[in-house]
């Protein structure tokens, strides 16, 4: 059983779990982050922590899901300390390296390329957001549990995350419907 | 008056959204805005995933079997170091309110501090399984005091099971008591502090 092995130390069964988990915890930490080798240094800490704590791991819930919790974690932290760098002017870091892939017609009107480059533009919380709940499923209490902050929060980050993107992806139409404070209505009314 | 972009995904996951759900009976642009939020929503679930660089796993192997081999006396202090972090934290009133406790459940300051506290456990935990401390205890005495020690941190760990979900200041107090007897424990197994010294953290622990 690889879970009891991993959690009786054994390196072999941790490369079992690697093998199992390490593309969608790379697909996030690449989400998340601003260069590949962000994405690296998060993939490589998520797994040395679910090293460390595998032992602690009490099986409720799907080991994935488990594993996806600290590739979140390991991705906020590495989001937060870039900005507090940035911040402070020691890094820049790269920008747009998801957009670099290669172009393929989507399906709904736009280029995939299009979404990709858009997704890229967000602002880092709101990339985040965007991708934890429309992608990865989280709840906005879960989301709002990553951040430390409230739902609302979470909501508002979502909401604004997509008025970008319809807006980039041309779909926006001139009209915005930015919230003010709750309720508002767009500035096209009927 | 349309609904904003919220409202439209608040209803576009299913939540009640009876207001707005009315609005859309009648109005076919909002209803274009919401399909397009979805169109968005199943285009992202749709971008590739991204597969790791083929020798990530070379350096993930090398880092974990470097940390296993750290010598036990760099380690010791990680707790200690931990909870005196987690105690400045809260007197420059990191965790909050006046009485440098939260007055809401959580904080940043309280899940920083726990999760400092939690990779302290690990850390220390970690050691625990190192063979040059699973020799057998030779004094009396010291085997008592790791028996009552690993009691305690049974106890504190199915409280803390019992509150999985709650980050509050009574959680950091529990990690914190977890974080003292794991290194109480560390201590007594690898004979590096006094006898005194443990049967302090365990008193300390009883006492909260």
């Amino acid at each position: 059983m690889t879970l009891a092995r991993a959690r009786r130390g054994d390196i072999d069964a941790l490369e079992g779990l690697y093998r199992v988990f390490s593309l969608p915890v790379h697909t996030i930490a690449t989400r998340i982050c601003r260069s590949r080798d962000e994405a690296e240094e998060v993939l490589q800490e998520t797994f040395l922590e679910v090293s460390r704590s595998i032992g602690t791991f009490r099986g409720e819930g799907a080991l994935g899901a488990w594993v996806r919790r600290i590739a979140v974690s390991k991705a906020l932290t590495s989001m937060r300390r870039r900005r507090r760098e940035t911040a402070a002017g020691f890094s820049k870091g790269d920008v747009d390296h998801l957009a670099k892939g290669p172009a393929c017609d989507g399906t709904v009107g736009w280029k995939r390329i299009d979404l990709e480059r858009a997704l890229a533009r967000l602002p880092d919380v709101a990339r985040a957001v965007v991708w934890l709940h429309d992608v990865e499923g989280f709840t906005h209490a879960e989301i709002a549990g990553f951040f430390g902050r409230s739902e609302s929060f979470s909501k508002s980050q979502l909401s604004r995350a997509h008025e970008k993107l319809r807006s980039w992806l041309g779909l926006a139409g001139g009209t915005s419907y930015a919230s003010d404070n709750g309720r508002t209505a767009g500035i096209a009314r009927r | 008056m349309h609904p904003t972009t919220e409202e439209l995904l608040v209803l576009r996951d299913g939540e009640d959204a009876e207001e707005t759900a009315r609005h859309l009976e009648e109005c076919d642009e909002c209803r274009n805005r919401l399909e397009e939020l979805r169109a968005v929503s199943s285009a992202l679930k749709e971008l590739a995933q991204v597969p790791p660089p083929e020798d990530s796993w070379t350096e993930i192997r090398k880092r974990a079997i470097g940390k296993r081999r750290r010598p036990v006396g760099l380690q010791v202090g990680v707790a200690a170091a931990v909870l005196l972090a987690v105690a400045v934290a809260a007197m420059v009133g990191h965790f909050g309110g006046g009485n440098g406790f939260p007055e809401r459940a959580e904080s940043a300051g309280t899940r920083e501090a726990i999760e400092q506290l939690s990779s302290a456990s690990r850390e220390l935990e970690l050691l625990l399984r190192d063979s040059s401390l699973q020799s057998p205890v030779l004094s009396t005495q010291s085997a008592a005091m790791i028996v009552e020690l690993e009691d305690r941190i049974a106890v504190v760990d199915l409280i803390l099971a019992q509150s999985s979900f709650e980050q509050d200041e009574r959680t950091v107090v529990l990690w914190s008591d977890r974080v003292e007897l794991l290194d109480a424990l560390v201590a007594a197994r690898s004979g590096q502090i006094p006898i005194g010294g443990i049967v302090h953290a365990v008193n300390e622990g009883s006492q909260r």
